[in-house]
């Protein structure tokens, strides 16, 4: 192929229902890996069912969740309650590098089967496996949404007000990170199969993810029982003090995020460098006496300027003030153009649509290598026989059996 | 180091990074089995080591920040000021026994210190350089300075997190730099499968902003294609309920107890109901239109109930019912808590300044080749003798110069005196 990309010539198998196995295997699509994502006959991946953020029951081909997760994938449709089901995977499986499925281990055993057994037959696979509480220990067959696997991985205690109930962020926050902290262990996993011929079974667990990035909370500060440990592992709400704090602006929200070596710069951020001839200000520990001060006076600061330009002025005088962008606001940031990174995707049923490429720019000196979108989301199934009968020689009088079967 | 058999063995970072995003990549990168030599300046140390316990801290505090030592343990540390042309002559020769180089300063001040890609790549052409300023490398704000919650905020995250009809919230942790770091850790082992194939060195720039951005990819489409914003909605979800948390026994005396539950359909309410022992009022509320449509009073009935029991034996109770449900478990109640416990996720590790404390495990549970921690995360300039004479050859009288000149320390300049 003409566009070199890192994982060319790789293939992968999703069994991937919602969100974080098909986040993983997206970020594999668009480094150059070929997906054959696996879904139910007729019912295909919950993430085509899912409601929209605010409630809308949507198109299963038109779904915004779907068609984020799947660009540039394959479906292909088998029963896998059915042994010959179970067979045709098994037989692309022997086809792929990798494997990447977020079924709860019970969920397995119902097919008598198990994750890492797919590597039986082929011991150069990549096997990763996603769930909420991973394979083994006594939460491993829970239920579980979003909701609860943030509740269970620390942040959700640290999220929000203290004199308030915990918080979960927005959207899918727990789900995503699973799929996120997998890219890199799925990768590392191929590249060393890749070199040795051997594969791997990674057992990631979503609350595992989130418990091993609770910064100041993390486990050596939170065994502690002192003053200074004691307030970097509670809930701190918007203001953790003056200078790292989300405020109001005249027009929406804006958060400061100075550290104390830029504490000086604030009072020039807000026009009031005389203030740090007063004593009640003077450095960043006195200022955390008389926080509540500080907080009002920057506060009303805020509450008479523009969120863009007290993003413009902080940036100005290498300070951070980030603005609270609405999603459209996000959409149209002039760096993000500049970058390039939100693509334009065309779907026979949705229409076309803008969805965000990959984090980062690789160049190898030549030329970048470009987030591959290979195509929009799939409709259901709408690779079965063309990759069965690619991959597998199955010819057309078996996939028609198959289909009336209802097996594909 | 000894032979390992991990993932990464074989691979050599020279990690100029620091704070969280840059040391959360190459701590993914060590816990995959890279060999991560982490350079600090006695003059510009890593802040995060300044995040010590203040009340407990012992005579060299700059080694015993839980943070810092979370966030670096599996990697080497060394210390050379490379603000000084010696020091820097001593990076570029290391850079040319590295597979990876990795910083996450602003753009322009590796150019300033003579340490930049060009810089770089003239004396190790085919390495894979990344650098990951919040905003990315390209465009016209690429030298904006940011921290995580800052990123959040712009990306739109922040947006559509908040308790019902309030303001905006932050994550609780600084959520833009985990993500950047695993992005950033994704692009390089990426990177290195691509050199394998072609042997073309690669330049990554990494955006830490665009790490959550991917993150909200169907709240970007929904609008795109239908024009509909996501709101705040508290810990509701605008198709379960009842969704959210709830008061249990503990929060009566105070304690900061809760139990999250989430109900996906009217079956699952049917079984909760009956866990509840069918009261009258529940028979108003079997449809979700109808929990929905009252929510406020769905959630005043439920958490009547919840307060009177202890959260673990209610997130039983629910489970056995099938219904989604789980403790809201702190960090210090990770420490105990059953579940992590028998994945032994809080191993003790003995720190030579730091004593016994857990750190997370890695987040790898491999079949073939099971990742632990090698070692605890390096005092300041532990390491510095013996990388710079196994990669570059120094002798003792060298090093005892270096050290003499105050190019190489054990110190922080600002913790001397």
């Amino acid at each position: 192929m003409s566009d070199n990309l890192p994982l060319d010539g790789m293939r992968v198998v999703e069994l991937g229902e919602g969100i974080s196995a098909a986040f993983c295997t997206r970020m594999l699509a668009g480094l150059g890996a070929e997906v054959w994502k696996i879904e139910q006959p007729g019912r295909g991946d919950r993430a085509r069912r899912t409601p929209d953020l605010d409630g809308t029951e949507c198109d299963s081909e038109a779904n915004p969740l779907f068609l984020y997760l799947n660009t540039g994938k394959k479906s292909v449709t088998l029963d896998l309650h059915d042994q010959r089901g179970r067979d045709l995977l098994m037989a692309l499986v022997a086809k792929a590098d990798c494997v990447v499925e977020n079924m709860l281990p019970r969920e397995w055993a119902a097919l008598g089967m198990e994750p890492g057994r797919l590597r039986a037959q082929k011991p150069a696979l990549v096997v990763t496996s996603i769930t909420p509480f991973g394979q083994t220990g006594p939460y491993r067959d829970f239920e579980a949404t979003n909701l609860i696997e943030f509740a269970m991985g620390g942040q959700m205690a640290l999220t929000g007000e203290p004199s308030r109930e915990p918080l979960v962020n927005g959207g899918s926050q727990a789900e995503y990170q699973g799929g996120l902290h997998a890219l890199p262990g799925t990768l590392a996993a191929l590249a060393r199969a890749s070199a040795t011929g051997q594969g791997e079974h990674l057992d990631i667990s979503i609350v595992e993810c989130q418990a091993s990035t609770l910064e100041t909370a993390n486990p050596a500060t939170v065994a502690l029982d002192s003053p200074t440990s004691n307030q970097w592992k509670t809930r701190r709400g918007n203001i953790i003090s003056a200078t790292w704090a989300l405020y109001q602006a005249a027009d929406g929200y804006a958060g400061l995020y100075y550290l104390p070596r830029q504490y000086p710069k604030v009072f020039d951020l807000i026009g009031q460098p005389e203030l740090l001839q007063d004593d009640r200000f003077k450095d960043p520990q006195t200022a955390l006496q008389t926080n509540d001060e500080l907080v009002a006076i920057i506060s009303g600061y805020f509450l008479e300027h523009g969120k863009f330009e007290l993003f413009e002025r902080a940036a100005s005088q290498r300070g951070c003030v980030g603005f609270v962008a609405s999603i459209p606001e996000a959409l149209s940031s002039p760096q993000e153009a500049a970058r390039n990174f939100f693509a334009r995707v065309t779907h026979p049923r949705a229409g076309t649509y803008t969805e965000p490429t990959a984090p980062w720019i690789l160049n190898d000196g030549e030329r970048d290598l470009q987030f591959r979108i290979a195509g929009p989301a799939p409709l259901l199934g709408e690779h079965t026989a063309e990759v069965l009968a690619a991959e597998l020689g199955l010819l057309d009088a078996k996939l028609q059996e198959l289909s009336q079967a209802g097996i594909i | 180091m000894a032979k390992s058999g991990l993932p990464l063995e074989g691979i050599r970072v020279l990690d100029l990074t620091q704070a969280w995003a840059g040391p959360m990549a190459t701590k993914t990168l060590a816990d995959l089995g890279a060999e991560v030599i982490k350079i600090e300046a006695p003059g510009h140390h890593d802040f995060i080591r300044d995040f010590f316990d203040k009340d407990t801290a012992p005579p060299r505090p700059y080694n015993a920040s839980g943070y810092f030592n979370e966030i670096n343990r599996n990697k080497l540390g060394v210390a050379i000021e490379f603000t000084r042309p010696e020091g820097r002559e001593l990076i570029l020769a290391l850079a040319e026994h590295c597979d990876v180089m990795i910083d996450n300063s602003r753009p322009g001040v590796l150019k300033t210190l003579g340490l930049d890609e060009p810089a770089v790549r003239r004396r190790n052409p085919n390495m894979i350089i990344a650098s990951m300023p919040g905003y990315g490398g390209r465009g016209p704000q690429s030298d904006y300075s940011v921290y995580g919650p800052a990123m959040e905020h712009t990306a739109g995250l922040t947006s559509f997190t908040g308790y019902l009809d309030s303001t905006p919230q932050k994550t609780g942790i600084s959520y833009g730099d985990p993500v950047g770091g695993i992005s950033a850790a994704s692009a390089i082992i990426a990177a290195i499968l691509y050199r394998r194939r072609t042997g073309k060195g690669v330049t990554i720039d990494v955006s830490q902003r665009e790490g959550l951005e991917a993150l909200i990819g169907e709240a970007l489409v929904s609008y795109s294609l239908y024009g509909r914003e996501p709101q705040r909605q508290g810990n509701r979800n605008a198709s379960m309920s009842p969704h959210g948390v709830f008061p249990t026994i503990g929060r009566a005396a105070g304690a900061d107890h809760w139990i999250a539950i989430a109900v996906r359909n009217d079956e699952e309410f049917a079984r909760l109901a009956r866990l509840m022992g069918d009261p009258p009022w529940a028979r108003e509320f079997k449809t979700l239109a109808e929990r929905k449509r009252r929510e406020d009073e769905l959630e005043e009935h439920i958490a009547q109930w919840t307060i009177r029991f202890e959260r673990y034996e209610l997130m039983h109770r629910l489970q056995a019912a099938g219904i989604p449900a789980g403790v809201v478990l702190s960090p210090r109640d990770l420490l105990s808590d059953p579940h992590f416990k028998a994945r032994n996720f809080h191993p003790l590790v003995n720190h030579p300044d730091h004593g016994k404390q857990p750190v997370s495990a890695p987040v790898f549970r491999a079949s073939e080749t099971p990742m632990g921690i090698r070692l605890p995360a390096p005092c300041f300039g532990q390491h510095t003798r013996e990388v710079l004479g196994r990669l570059l050859g120094l002798t003792d009288a060298q090093i005892e110069d270096l050290q003499g000149k105050g190019i190489i320390s054990d110190m922080p300049s600002v913790y001397r005196g």
